[in-house]
């Protein structure tokens, strides 16, 4: 398991991973049942409502300090 | 109204950057990004994984020093700046999160041996829902059948079972943690990193005495065997080594490399989950003297009957003539209470 990079497991989750990298994950898939179980994990956290709109929303903003500062004057 | 467009692929990358570059300089900006930024994705992650039983804090923490870990040069974010940008950061940082949040080995769920063939164990399989979900933890921890058997009763496959499992488990500590919240830490399981220690046996037996100004109570513990007794791995190793072994909290922090103000918080929810699997034990021999010690009659009536009597929750609310909420709220102080006692813990609030 420790093979599948976390960036080749987010370009499989993406489908933008290459052929060599899709054989990889299935067969560990097929030998590692921990593995196979983690997948459905992430199956199942892609099907969370609003996932989209929380990524929309997500990348857009780029200045994330904005409400850092406002907590910060709340604070004081 | 006119709809935003999106922003193309190359954009969010251009983006993704700038976060990484103010994330690498500026330790703020990074605490920001992952602690506020990202709280969403991480709370709606967990909760897909583990309903209301995680740790947030925790796991958050773990998460993020796990991104900030130095390479060999003692350069910091090495995992972080390990992204590839053939997708979003977004979709990245949600990877890393479930593969850190999501450990199997730790995840094993377990029903506590106290609870093992008691009508208690039934009463809350009962009280769940869901008619699968409730066959399923039936047969599995009452009636103890394999899976195959449990898949041919339930006419699903085993792959589908493994899904029905961890909705199951996930269902069920949602009843404890409603029905019978002060169970429900006996329930919960390891869900950080899963920390290879030795476990820890009942071979020596050490006492604890503890005293007060009206009485001394000799409060005689099997304190190894009520630490095995912990569901959570790493709350029992930071019991044995911080009390047991006396090491501190610093030595703690450096081996389980997190803060020292992560493994206080640790060892605070340690000790209060050592309590509750001490109190919920067969081992209260002197349970009468604890009672006997508690001021509120309320609270002395409601621990005798939970702990001595052994009455059901529906049976006790009604003899004092409690509402659900109203029994809940006195139950918790109750607990509260008869824990001061036992531990010798002052329950003033501080001035």
């Amino acid at each position: 398991m420790m093979d599948i990079s976390d960036n080749m497991l987010s370009a499989f989750m993406c489908g933008v991973s290459t052929p060599n990298e899709d054989l990889q994950i299935l067969n560990e898939m097929m030998s590692n049942e921990e593995f196979s179980d983690m997948m459905d994990v992430f199956h199942e956290v892609n099907d969370i409502d609003n996932l989209e709109e929380m990524k929309a929303e997500f990348n857009e903003d780029v200045d994330c300090m904005k409400d850092f500062k406002d907590y910060n004057i709340n604070v004081k | 109204m006119t709809k935003e467009r999106s922003l193309s692929f190359e954009e969010i990358n251009e983006r993704d950057r700038l976060h990484i570059e103010k994330i690498c300089n500026d330790d703020m900006y990074a605490y920001n990004f992952f602690y506020k930024k990202c709280e969403p994705l991480f709370k709606k992650i967990l909760w897909t994984i583990y309903g209301n039983d995680a740790d947030y804090d925790e796991l958050v923490n773990d998460l993020y020093l796990y991104l900030k870990k130095p390479n060999a040069d003692g350069e910091f974010w090495h995992n972080l700046q390990t992204f590839d940008y053939r997708t979003s950061l977004f979709d990245w940082i949600k990877t890393v999160a479930v593969r850190r949040f999501y450990t199997p080995n730790g995840e094993v769920f377990e029903i506590p041996e106290i609870l093992k063939e008691t009508s208690l164990l039934e009463n809350m399989i009962c009280d769940m829902g869901v008619a699968t979900y409730r066959k399923y933890m039936w047969n599995m921890y009452i009636k103890n059948k394999s899976d195959d058997e449990i898949c041919v009763l339930l006419g699903v496959k085993s792959q589908e079972l493994k899904k029905i499992a961890r909705s199951a488990i996930k269902s069920f500590k949602g009843v404890v943690a409603n029905n019978y919240p002060e169970y429900s830490d006996l329930f919960s399981t390891n869900k950080s990193k899963v920390l290879q220690t030795e476990r820890i046996t009942t071979d020596n037996i050490s006492n604890i005495e503890a005293s007060n100004e009206e009485q001394t109570l000799n409060v005689r513990l099997d304190v190894n065997k009520q630490i095995s007794l912990m569901p959570n791995e790493r709350y029992r190793y930071v019991m044995y080594a911080y009390y047991i072994e006396g090491k501190s909290l610093e030595e703690l922090a450096k081996e389980l490399q997190t803060s020292v103000d992560n493994i206080y918080n640790i060892k605070k929810r340690s000790m209060e989950q050592f309590e509750d699997v001490y109190l919920f034990s067969e081992e209260m021999d002197d349970m009468h003297i604890y009672i006997a010690r508690i001021s509120n009659d309320g609270f002395r009536q409601i621990i005798r009957s939970i702990f001595v009597q052994k009455k059901s929750y529906d049976e006790i609310s009604a003899e004092m003539g409690l509402t659900e909420s109203q029994f809940k709220k006195e139950k918790k102080a109750a607990i509260k209470e008869l824990k001061c006692v036992i531990f010798n813990k002052n329950n003033k609030k501080k001035s």
